[in-house]
This record gives C-alpha cells, structure tokens and sequence, in this order.
C-alpha cells in the first residue's frame, strides 16, 4: 500500500520527507568513528531544513485553519457571527444528517464528482494512450494544449463556458438556426454545465498519471503479447490496462478529490438552484455567519472524500491486483 | 527447407537496415545470426516474426508466403532481450498466456504449463511473480512461455545478453539442450560469435545488412570467406600477397621478398597466377620453433613481444615488418621466447585460408 498512501498524501497536499534520504557528506565526515561504535540513529537535519519553508506555510495556512474549523464545528451556534465555546456539542452533524435537504446536497456532490471522474478517465484515457505513441517533442506539445487552460482564470473559463452553453450561446443558436429545436435548450446553470465545466477543466489531472503508466510500461511487453498470439483488444484487455491502473486509480483520485471540493466552477456555472457542498460551507461561514455549522459541512466534506478515496483505493489493490501496485 | 527468406530488404527513414537478404533454414536447426550491433540481424528477426514488415521480398514458411502475415497469427515465438515477462501475471500465467490466447481448453492448460515449467527447471515457481526470479530465471520463464505454444519457428534476440558471464555460458547449453530435445527450428541472434559457435548448427555473418557468409561454426572459422568475417569470428594473421605458382590442390603467393607462403585450394579453377590474395592464418595454428623444420611456411622472425597468460602464451613476432600473433597453448614442456628472441615461425599448408583481395 505504499504507492497508495502516497497518492493519499499527495491529494491532502502534505508532502511526507523521505524517511530514506541520502546522507549528507559533511555531515557524515564529522563524526564517522561515533556513529560506527554506537551505531546510533542519526537524525538527518538537512532534507528536514529544505522541507522548512513548505511546513511552515502549510501550518499556519492549511493545518491550523483546518483544525480550527474541526474544533468550532463542535461548538454551539449563538447568533450570526458568534459561537458559544463554553461547551463541546454534536447538534451540528446531528443537523447535518437529519436534513434530507443536507444530505441531498452531499449526493449530488459525491454523484457529480463521480461522474466527472468517470468521464475525465474515459476521454482521458483514449487521449494518454494516443500520446503514448508519440515522439517526445510531439507529446510535449499535446500536454500544453491541455494544460494550457489551466492558466487561464477558473472564472474567465466559466464566462467562454456561458458563451457557449446560455440561451443565446453558440450552442443554442447554431442548433436554432438550423431548425433542430425550435426554442434554446437549457444548457446553463444545471447539473449538466457544472459537469462540462468540471470535466474540461479536470481533465489534465486524469490524463498526466495515465500517461505517466503508459509512458513507462516497457512496449515490449506488447510485442510480447502480440506475438504470443494476443489480438489488439485482448493485447489492451490483459496487458496495458492492467498495467496502467496504478495511473487511472491516481488519476482519479485526483479529478475525485478536486471534484468534491470545487467552489468556482460549481458556483459560477451551477447557478442558484444546483449547490454543492463547497458552496453551502462558503454559505455558512459568509452570509449566514453560522461558524460551526459551516465547519461541520467543511469537516463532513473532508471525511467524506477521505473515506471514498480509501475505500476505493483499497478496493483496486487489493486481491490478484496488489502486485501491480508495488 | 521450412523457412525462407528470399530477397528481403529493409530500410528505416532513409537507413538501409537490411538489403537483399537470402537464406534458408532447415527443420530442427539451431541457426545464428551474428554481428555487430547495426548489422540487421535483430530487424531480420523481427521481419520473421511479424514487427516488421519488408520493403521487398517474401518470407516462406512451409511453402506459404507470410511475408504480410499478422504477428498474431504467425506460428513463430518470439524470446525477448529483456525478458518481456508481463509483471502482473504469475509464472502460471505469463507461460499460460498464449495457451490462452490459442484458445486451449482450460483443462489442457494446466498439465502444458507444468511440463513447460519442468523443462526449464524451475517447477516449484508457479506462484512466484516475475520480480521475484532471478534475471536467469527470467529468460527461462519466457523461453518456457515461447516454447509452450509449440510454435513452428523459435526466434531468440540475444536472450542471454542480460545476464553475467557465468549465467550466460551456462544458460546457452541449456537453452541448446532443450532446443535439441524439442527438435524445434529456431534462429538466434547473438552479437557473441562464442555464443553462436557453442549453439548453432549453422551461422550467418552479417555486416551493415548484408550476409558475408553462412556455414557451419567449423567452416565459418577455418574458412571465412572475407576479411570481414576472418576478423569478426576470431584474432587473425592476415597478409596480401600474389599467386606465383599454381599447383595439383596447392598454390604459392609472395608476400615479400622473402616471404613466400603455401596454402591449398580445391582446384576449381579460381586460383589463377597474378591473383591478388589474401590469406589467413589463426594464431594458435602457429607454432615457433628454434630452428627451421622442413615445413612449407617456416619463417624467421624476431620476438617483439611475449605475454605469459596462464593457459597460453601469447606472442606477438615480427617477419618483414609484418606483425603475427601467435598463440601457444601452455603445454607440459613449453619453449618459452623471449622479447628479442629470433624464432622460426612455421605453419602447414592447410593451416591457411585464402580469399580473394577485392581492391579496396
């Protein structure tokens, strides 16, 4: 499970030090003679005093505001903008999970950010294993085109997106203009925008590991298959997808991960009517100014995706298919 | 003969990999490919088994074209350099593959894979994952994997280059055992002429995609046809001389003035007077002696340099400002020779092997 729990830190954007870093010469030259007598562990401080900068910001913007929220969610509501810390509660999840509207909120998250996975591994995937077959310098050139949007703002994506899918869009008006509808269809501000926008956007996330297993599977071992009597389809069916799992489970845990905690795209694009659970925590701790409760979503959400994520990445390793997790 | 290739050549973005290649293979022959890296004996190899497909020319199997055949559906089996093992599957399974693939009933597959498993030697290894087998192990698990669906042709790309010196010298009689034991055709590619020699029944010497001669490992090193494959099969003394005499099997060439070498030839006419040849004498058919025998090519020399190698010496003399290594086994009672000796070097008639020079 070690490829695994990486992929985990990775998505909680805790980098772990390498527990086996190199030792640092000078450092070693200085005291040989002890460290052979006693063979005492010797801490190594230098990889730790690189990782310095990185820890202290994700401390003090990431670990305390997140453990922040994990304790005012157990704290009473005292009106708009207050919260009663004389004593510890759990009304706020009691809350949460007694609302059929709540929970309605938290399965649509969590079926949104499965479908986009679903479809950002099953368009990325055919694109990764085109990419594959090509020369450095071209494969290069087709990773920026789709890291390419990216650097644009994640609001000025969802404006060419209303360009494109409002009423009066591009969409809309070719389709009218042609007599294939008679009045616009109602492409804006749903479930089905807030996939769009999502699975464009997320896509890169799922293409870059699954190109990253193709790129590195030794092509022999399709030859090998090929002229063991394997056709195409069983050549895919029982060598490359096989193989490249490990990159569709990364992948997808990334376009999950990200899907489940998406603000923008889900606001801009999903209008009044379709909220997620992003929005509603957002909600919570800015308009409503009900601190613990917009915790409670906040800490819900995190557990949530942590759960999912696990469950599934155990799932795929495990059995016949651990080995090729390795 | 079941294999044949007629005529093919190959080229790769403007590089003439192979061109206008010929040869035939018989059933049950060990045949060996070898050359220096570029020479084209891996391209030919994968044009045979269906990577590649030719620019010209047909490849015969049985009296059937396959030269557009797909790899699938070609009876050949193909041992890779790197073993090509699938990482995911088990023993079991990597060696089952093409049973699978051949849609052999499930029952069938079992007792086919165990038998291919206690060819190799290794039938306690079922269970295990390529990552845990040695690299000797590996290549023998995709020997068993190839063999396994009986195919008609075995094709090996330098299956042993991986592998340490030792492993290799051991693996290539066991891969040639189980060759024989099979009594399957297979060709072998190998850029190792000592590999090729303990394996083949024949070899090719190839050379920037051409062959340069095929033979026995016996014909290939007494009699190579070229320079290219004198030098490339073992260490030669090579010298350019003028045919002068021409007699019943024998002829005479002058190198220089005092050197006048006899050599055979099988009178077939292609030995004329004033033919420019070159001729060929492996070092260890020399042999140096004090004083001059009565021997057809006894030569004086000086000693220039003399190396004490455990199981031979080696020597290096100079005739004419010529240059012969000679190699000496370290028998019971050996003359030594030391640097600045004068030595007779002397060699039979039929120590030597002639081609002609082609002006170059």
């Amino acid at each position: 499970m070690s490829s695994s729990n990486g992929v985990m830190m990775t998505v909680l954007g805790t980098p772990i030090p390498p527990t086996n870093a190199p030792p640092v010469p000078a450092a070693t030259a200085k005291r040989p003679m002890r460290r052979k007598a006693y063979g005492k562990r010797r801490v190594n401080w230098f990889p730790l005093l690189l990782l310095t900068p990185l820890l202290v910001i994700m401390v003090i913007f990431f670990v305390v505001p997140l453990s922040r929220s994990v304790v005012i969610s157990f704290f009473h509501f005292s009106g708009p903008g207050t919260f009663d810390s004389s004593q510890l509660t759990i009304q706020n999840y009691k809350d949460f999970l007694s609302s059929p509207f709540y929970l309605g909120i938290l399965r649509r998250t969590f079926m949104m950010s499965l479908i986009v996975t679903i479809l950002c591994v099953a368009i990325g995937y055919p694109v990764s294993y085109y990419m594959m077959q090509l020369s450095g310098r071209k494969q290069q050139i087709y990773m920026f085109c789709y890291l390419a949007p990216w650097l644009i703002n994640v609001v000025v994506k969802a404006f060419g997106w209303t360009l494109i899918l409002s009423p009066a869009g591009y969409i809309n008006t070719i389709l009218l203009n042609l007599g294939i509808i008679q009045t616009p269809l109602h492409l804006m501000y749903n479930d089905f925008s807030m996939i769009v926008g999502l699975t464009q956007g997320e896509m890169v996330f799922a293409v870059m590991p699954i190109l990253a297993s193709l790129v590195s599977m030794d092509p022999e071992l399709r030859s090998a298959a090929a002229d063991l009597g394997a056709s195409r389809v069983k050549t895919f069916m029982r060598i490359t997808l096989p193989l490249s799992l490990p990159g569709i489970v990364a992948g997808s845990v990334f376009v999950f991960t990200m899907s489940m905690a998406a603000y923008t795209t889900p606001a801009l694009l999903g209008g009044v009517k379709v909220r997620v659970m992003s929005y509603i925590a957002y909600q919570q701790n800015t308009s409503t100014l009900n601190f613990p409760f917009g915790s409670a979503v906040s800490v819900i959400l995190v557990i949530f995706t942590i759960v999912v994520v696990q469950v599934y990445m155990r799932a795929m390793a495990s059995g016949k298919r651990k080995v090729i997790f390795r | 003969m079941e294999l044949e290739l007629r005529g093919i050549s190959k080229s790769f973005a403007g590089f003439q990999a192979v061109t206008a290649i010929s040869f035939g293979i018989e059933k049950g022959e060990l045949f060996s490919m070898v050359g220096p890296s570029g020479c084209g004996k891996t391209t030919i190899l994968r044009l045979i088994s269906g990577f590649l497909t030719p620019d010209e020319g047909q490849i015969i199997l049985d009296g059937q074209d396959i030269t557009f055949a797909p790899i699938n559906k070609r009876p050949t089996a193909l041992v890779f350099q790197n073993y090509a093992l699938f990482p995911h599957l088990s023993v079991f399974d990597n060696i089952a593959f093409g049973l699978r693939m051949h849609t052999v009933p499930r029952r069938d597959i079992k007792p086919l894979v165990k038998e291919a498993l206690d060819l190799i030697r290794l039938p306690e290894s079922e269970e295990k994952y390529p990552s845990q087998l040695s690299g000797g192990q590996q290549q023998r698990v995709a020997l068993a994997r190839a063999l396994v669906i009986r195919p008609q042709i075995l094709l090996l790309d330098e299956p042993l280059s991986n592998l340490d010196a030792k492993l290799r010298e051991n693996l290539r009689i066991e891969i040639r055992q189980i060759q024989k034991k099979v009594g399957i055709t297979s060709i072998f590619v190998t850029h190792d002429i000592s590999e090729a020699f303990a394996m083949s029944d024949r070899i090719a010497v190839l050379n920037s995609g051409l062959i340069e001669q095929v033979g026995s490992p016996v014909t290939i090193y007494e009699s190579p046809h070229t320079e290219f494959v004198a030098s490339f099969v073992g260490k030669s003394n090579q010298v350019l001389g003028v045919v002068d005499s021409v007699g019943d099997g024998v002829a005479w060439a002058r190198v220089t003035n005092s050197m006048r070498i006899c050599f055979r030839h099988d009178n077939d006419g292609r030995i004329k007077e004033q033919l420019k040849v070159r001729l060929m004498v492996r070092p260890e058919r020399i042999s140096l002696v004090k004083s001059s025998t009565p021997n057809v090519n006894s030569f004086l020399g000086v000693v220039k340099l003399a190396v004490y190698l455990g199981s031979e010496v080696h020597y290096e003399v100079d005739i004419d400002g010529y240059t012969f290594i000679i190699e000496r086994q370290n028998h019971k009672n050996p003359l030594h020779f030391s640097q600045g000796d004068r030595v007779f070097v002397e060699w039979g008639d039929d120590d030597c092997s002639w081609y002609s020079h082609t002006s170059d």
